[in-house]
């Protein structure tokens, strides 16, 4: 305990030098939080533009689909699939889909299409239409004979609202699929190869067209956090297994994304790892100082019989409670700055802006607030400072009492 | 002696050529023959087309009418999806009537060798452009007995003009009735492709055919395209007008 009271009294009898020490831990901190929350903020809107409007989090496919997605690897959609998927706490919605390639047709033109049969409801959880309608309205029903295009095929196809649209392709094990719809509106995406290739049919005029009522290729869910997606993938792997399902979490339904992000986090790493390199030798810098500028009083003590084990302990508690001022100060400072521009993103304009667009995010900067962003910056910082301060510790603790009382 | 020897030689090559040429004849003939046999110059036919894949299986009836080698028209009958898609052959062109979308498509060129309605038949089989009659110069290479049928075996290799994807094709034809037991079909590597076998032999229509066709791709596991002939007549009074695009719509 009086080593304890000595330290908490010797780092305040130099109120300025402390004061320095600190701050620069607290930038250290600061600086390597709101770097690491930019970053993951853009992941996560990443994640949020393409995962979470396009794929989900999570999917359900029948097995074999994923390395060869076609029709006939569907599945039919049972109570008892949906009962399992329900009852895991973190899935927030269920979204079923039965998508296809397919060559639209108007009377002056034909492109090829991506069909995507969607629930008119569940939908709205995840690729939401209804808001990303541009022009006409949403359907009324699963079963209408309508269509909603995306704003640039509406274009290319030489059509207009309320025209008819032709598809021909081939359904559920080799049908002809073949069907007439009005186009009833269009829908504008950030994704511009949407915008050229997206058609939109209600769920069950889909399962029709394709001959495959009551069959679905993937059934898409949300979760409540990015955080739940290992468990719930687990958790449903284990409740399905035996059945021929196959469950895949977004990391391998789009495998490009996450390597897109993981190239991206290791750019930022080497980034916050030379922010450490100049942290650490500052930390050193202020913690030689520190001793350096004690060297008299170190050999006073040695002298009159104090171990150099306790000065050591001395030493240390010091810099443990310079560090864990400096960490603890550093994250109450960027969490509200953090919070501030979680709240509200900034914006991005200009070239910055499209860029953005070409990876799906939305045009603004938003910062994370996954508090473990936080508390592995600050360990990382305070682990830092004690590696730094090992050297002069040592130096301090082996010191000749008389060669440092001369100097 | 040098005079003997020579005609020795000339007679043996004029007899030598004679054979050859008789072969050839003979091979040809007998493709003839037995193109003849399933052909007939017009005929109405009623079947149903069964694709079998490794996991499901579906079929398809159709009725078809064809007029020699220029004119066909195949009708679906079942299953209630695709009623009434018809397709009409003229020349080398293919049309394609889908009801329920009110349309005709023209078939591209470029779609040719894909699936038709998803059987292991193309497009191409559909219309055959190419003829084995004409199209092919025959050799009898052997003989060989097919599920209890005696059979030449012969060798078709394409003419360097002729409209044909095969680099070889070997037909197997009954000595008896003429008929196409079996039919090898060679890429341009000589490599076995695609099999055709005839069983169920009939009398249909006033002739003894086999009224069961497979197409077997050897490329592809557990697949198969059956085609069952449950009536069919030869020569039926046709003409060329019946083969319309405005008559495909209509057809019964």
């Amino acid at each position: 305990m009086l080593i304890f009271k000595l330290a908490w009294r010797n780092i305040w009898r130099n109120r300025r030098r402390t004061i320095i020490t600190t701050l620069s831990i607290v930038v250290a901190v600061f600086l390597s939080a709101i770097t690491r929350s930019t970053q993951e903020g853009q992941y996560d809107n990443m994640l949020e533009n393409t995962v979470g409007i396009f794929s989900g989090y999570i999917q359900i496919h029948q097995n074999g689909y994923q390395d060869n997605p076609t029709l006939d690897n569907s599945f039919a959609m049972s109570d008892t699939l949906r009962n399992i998927v329900i009852s895991q706490p973190a899935v927030s919605s269920v979204v079923p889909r039965i998508d296809s390639y397919a060559l639209a047709a108007t009377s002056e033109q034909s492109r090829p299409v991506m069909i995507m049969g969607i629930d008119i409801d569940a939908e709205k959880q995840l690729s939401n239409p209804v808001k990303n309608l541009e022009t006409g309205n949403y359907f009324d029903s699963n079963n209408e004979q309508a269509a909603i295009v995306g704003k640039d095929l509406l274009k290319r196809l030489n059509a207009r609202i309320g025209d008819s649209l032709v598809v021909i392709g081939q359904g559920y094990h080799g049908m002809n699929a073949t069907g007439l719809y009005h186009i009833k509106g269009t829908v504008s995406f950030p994704n511009p190869e949407m915008n050229k290739s997206l058609v939109y049919l209600p769920l069950e005029t889909a399962q029709y067209l394709f001959s495959a009522d009551n069959r679905l290729t993937s059934l898409a869910l949300n979760i409540s956090s990015p955080d739940e997606l290992e468990p719930t993938v687990e958790a449903l792997k284990q409740d399905l297994s035996g059945e021929h399902y196959e469950v895949l979490g977004w990391p391998e339904l789009m495998p490009e994304l996450k390597q897109a992000i993981q190239v991206d986090r290791g750019s930022g790493i080497i980034i916050i790892l030379i922010l450490y390199m100049i942290v650490g030798f500052g930390v050193l810098g202020t913690v030689l100082m520190m001793i350096a500028e004690r060297y008299y009083e170190f050999g006073v003590m040695l002298s009159v019989g104090t171990p150099r084990k306790t000065i050591a302990k001395i030493l240390s508690l010091e810099v443990i409670i310079l560090s864990l001022m400096g960490t603890f100060l550093g994250i109450l400072l960027s969490i509200p700055v953090a919070w501030y521009f979680n709240v509200n993103p900034i914006d991005l304009s200009g070239a910055m802006a499209s860029a953005a667009e070409q990876y799906n995010m939305s045009p603004m900067l938003q910062f994370s607030v996954s508090p473990e962003i936080f508390t592995n910056q600050a360990i990382t910082v305070f682990i830092i400072t004690l590696i730094f301060s090992i050297y002069p510790i040592i130096k301090a603790s082996r010191l000749n009492p008389v060669k440092a009382m001369k100097s | 002696m040098d005079q003997k020897y020579r005609k020795t030689v000339a007679l043996c090559l004029l007899i030598f050529t004679g054979i050859i040429t008789v072969q050839a004849q003979d091979a040809t003939e007998i493709v003839r023959r037995a193109d003849e046999k399933m052909r007939g110059e017009s005929s109405q036919a009623e079947f149903t087309m069964e694709i079998i894949r490794p996991t499901w299986e579906r079929s398809i009836s159709m009725k078809a009418w064809s007029l020699g080698m220029d004119y066909s028209l195949i009708l679906v009958t079942a299953p209630a999806r695709d009623e009434g898609t018809a397709y009409l052959k003229r020349g080398n062109e293919i049309w394609n009537w889908l009801p329920d979308i009110n349309r005709t498509i023209k078939m591209p060129p470029s779609m040719m060798s894909q699936s038709w309605m998803g059987s292991d038949f193309s497009n191409n089989d559909l219309v055959e452009e190419s003829s084995i009659v004409t199209d092919y110069n025959h050799t009898l290479v052997g003989d060989s007995t097919l599920s209890g049928y005696e059979a030449y075996k012969i060798e078709m290799i394409p003419k360097p003009q002729a409209p044909v994807v095969w680099g070889k094709v070997v037909s197997f034809i009954t000595k008896d009735e003429y008929l196409q037991l079996r039919t090898e079909f060679y890429d341009e590597d000589m490599e076995l492709i695609k099999v055709m076998e005839g069983s169920e032999i009939k009398e249909i229509g006033g002739r003894t055919i086999p009224t069961m066709m497979e197409m077997i791709p050897l490329d592809k596991e557990g697949h198969k395209t059956v085609l069952h002939y449950r009536d069919i007549d030869f020569n039926i009074d046709i003409s060329e007008n019946y083969f319309s695009i405005r008559n495909m719509k209509r057809v019964q």
